[in-house]
């Protein structure tokens, strides 16, 4: 039962998936959705195993002061730090109407009236078609615009702000203060996670992509030594393509980046589909053993 | 009257008398529309096509298209279009409904519907002004009632069916050849893989462990499947040898599913007592904090064996240059075309596309398993005598054979 099992549900489902590409069925279509729903919410299930293996194997090696222990708190501190940050602490705070207000503040002359924006200088403002800072050069916003009931809308110009939106109705004559600071919010959009995303996450993700150029020479010096006559091949086939992209090389001769193009269209490509193809082909026999269940080697022996 | 209130008098007059014409010009109606139900379709869709009249085919005349939907078996007429209508997508007008809105002169909608209803469309040109209300409408063309219709075979995939079928056909051939004599099933030599147990064997001797990497790809892609039926074996020789190995995994599903591959890798060498589920690890699914965790496994514990088998992409010469300054003997398999000049020119051997997905049956050399390799090499001489027949053909100008077999 134990080796059966699984080798039952994988053939069905295995099947399933193989037959379900040549039924365009809508009664298909829906199975098809309900099942990648369900092992979109196992994937999301195993991320929480998978935040506990980080945590038995990283506080062990702790505990026991192993190697390079102190980057493992870093580790630690940096995934609760990024989770507590995650939840949406704002939703547990006080509604939006608490931090957008509206008064009459005075009088103006004139069929219209007047709007007056009281926000911190990094907020932005938007009635109707007009988007202006709420503060610029020390002056405050203010808007002459005919009587009516107009959208007015604050929103910070930095990601993790939530903007705040109300409706003024400006009578003839008056001048209306709107009073408001959008607040941050936390979560996944919030500030703090987006600020440590941008300003530490990115930059060392960055970096780590920078450190390809110097691998990429390192591996290329070791590579392109003319040791025997397909080595020598590569070598001339390679400086060949890089005198063909590099201006030096047009700068020389047109035939350079021609014949540079050249290898790449036909006789690269020629190589490249041939390994596509075997893929495929390796592909399909693997996923039709693992169907039919003639690949056990990982249920275990007989 | 001076000249200068004359003048702007009389443009005056001539803006009112435009927007009054504009107004009161009629639009033309489309013409011939036809309805229907797509082919291959999943019964959710129906095909909407006419003639716009050439008049309301320029940008300059303003006029667009609306159309509308109903039920077939409400009989309702299209309502009147005011100025106060809303032709936005989705909006209700009694029993109809808008479909689409239609303003870059398309003459065709492919509208969703629901699998069970039957529908009658109606065919609306409008003409609006800059605000967007509705100056004057066409009288509707009503189309044919039509339900949708679901298909229960795609027919433009009956070649790729044939080609499923045609291996699994050869793989019913080879499999009793396989049984019966399974000495004379020839499968060349991989030094790749035959080096795999050769470099366990120098972990063994360095007492350094095996590192084994899965990839950047969910379990459910093809070469994440193969990595891990790979993994087994290189388990059972890892237990067998009495060597550590280390498994870094990019999905947590795949460390689920990798822990219990190696547990069964472990048993079936009767080593359940030497098993560590803390060496199968899930690192981080962000792929250069995946390339620092992996590169901080190969300096801090220097393993004398790196495998790396499945899909990698950009972090995969962070790898294997990180391994080679350690210098452990590295065994890399994959088809991404993109990254196999990186692991040919850093790894000492490199598995290339197919000869992963060969690895499995190689190892365990069941029959069964190898029947199945023959099978992929028989379609793969087929492939061959096709491409090279359609290389002729393509030379000699014949070009009607390959959409007729692949519509």
């Amino acid at each position: 039962m134990k080796k059966l099992l699984p080798l039952v549900f994988g053939m069905l489902f295995g099947l399933y998936g193989l037959l379900e590409f040549y039924i365009p069925h809508w009664a298909v279509r829906t199975t098809t959705d309900e099942l990648q729903a369900w092992a979109a919410l196992l994937t999301a299930a195993a991320f929480i195993l998978g935040g506990v293996n980080i945590l038995q194997v990283t506080w062990p090696k702790i505990r026991r002061r192993e190697e390079d222990w102190h980057y493992k708190v870093i580790l630690l501190a940096c995934a609760a730090l990024m989770v507590v940050v995650g939840l949406p602490w704002h939703k547990l705070g006080d509604a939006d109407e608490a931090k957008l207000s509206q008064a009459v503040v005075g009088g103006t002359s004139g069929d219209g009236g007047r709007i007056v924006i009281a926000a911190p200088d990094d907020v932005t403002v938007t009635i109707g078609a007009i988007t202006a800072p709420a503060l610029a050069g020390g002056k405050a916003f203010a808007l002459d615009l005919p009587a009516g009931e107009t959208e007015v809308v604050l929103s910070r110009r930095v990601a993790g702000y939530r903007s705040l939106t109300t409706k003024v109705n400006v009578a003839a004559g008056q001048i209306v203060e709107v009073r408001g600071d959008p607040p941050m919010t936390w979560g996944r959009d919030g500030r703090v996670f987006v600020w440590i995303y941008d300003h530490v996450f990115d930059p060392c993700n960055s970096t780590m992509f920078a450190l390809l150029a110097f691998f990429v020479a390192s591996a290329a010096f070791r590579a392109f030594r003319a040791r025997n006559a397909e080595a020598a091949l590569l070598l001339g086939a390679a400086i060949l393509v890089m005198l063909g992209r590099a201006p030096l090389g047009r700068s020389i001769s047109d035939v350079f980046p021609d014949f540079g193009q050249w290898l790449i269209d036909i006789p690269n490509n020629a190589g490249r589909r041939a390994i596509m193809m075997g893929a495929a082909i390796g592909a399909i026999a693997t996923g039709l053993r693992v169907i039919v269940g003639l690949e056990r080697s990982h249920l275990g022996s007989d | 009257m001076s000249p200068r209130s004359t003048r702007l008098v009389l443009a005056l007059a001539f803006v009112a008398l435009s927007a009054s014409a504009a107004a009161a010009q009629p639009v033309e109606p489309a013409a011939n529309v036809q309805v229907s139900a797509p082919d291959n379709d999943d019964g959710r869709h129906v095909n909407v096509a006419f003639d716009r009249a050439e008049p309301n085919k320029d940008p300059k005349a303003g006029v667009v298209t609306v159309l509308l939907r109903r039920s077939a078996t409400a009989g309702a007429a299209v309502p009147a279009f005011g100025p106060e209508t809303s032709i936005e997508a989705k909006s209700k007008l009694g029993d109809w409904t808008i479909a689409a809105f239609l303003e870059g002169g398309e003459a065709s909608f492919l509208d969703e519907v629901d699998e069970s209803g039957r529908y009658v469309y109606a065919v609306v040109e409008v003409r609006r002004d800059d605000a967007g209300k509705v100056l004057s409408a066409s009288p509707p063309v009503l189309s044919a009632a039509i339900a949708p219709n679901a298909a229960w075979f795609h027919t433009k995939r009956v070649g790729i069916l044939g080609i499923v079928l045609l291996i699994i056909g050869l793989i019913g051939y080879y499999i009793p050849k396989a049984r019966k004599n399974p000495k004379d099933v020839y499968i060349r030599r991989m030094p790749g893989v035959d080096a795999i147990e050769d470099a366990v064997g120098r972990s063994t001797e360095m007492g350094r462990p095996v590192l084994y990497v899965t990839g950047l790809e969910e379990i459910q892609d093809i070469q994440t499947l193969a990595s891990l039926l790979i993994l087994g074996h290189v388990a059972e020789l890892t237990a067998t040898y009495d060597t550590e190995i280390k498994v870094a995994n990019y999905f947590p599903m795949t460390m689920v599913v990798a822990e219990e591959i190696v547990r069964q890798g472990y048993a079936n060498a009767g080593r359940m007592d030497a098993h560590r589920p803390e060496n199968v690890m899930f690192i981080t699914a962000e792929q250069f904090a995946f390339a620092a965790g992996v590169n901080g496994i190969i300096l801090r514990d220097r393993p004398a064996t790196n495998i790396y088998f499945g899909k990698f992409f950009g972090e995969s010469l962070l790898l294997a240059e990180t391994g080679f300054l350690t210098g452990a003997v590295q065994i890399a398999g994959t088809a991404e075309l993109a990254q196999l000049p990186f692991f040919v020119a850093a790894c000492d051997y490199c598995l290339i596309g197919e000869e992963m997905y060969a690895t499995s049956a190689y190892l365990s050399r069941e029959p069964t398993l190898l029947a199945n390799l023959k099978a992929g090499d028989g379609f793969k001489l087929l492939a061959m005598i096709f491409v090279f027949a359609g290389a002729v053909l393509a030379t000699a100008g014949v070009y009607q054979l390959g959409p007729a077999v692949f519509p």
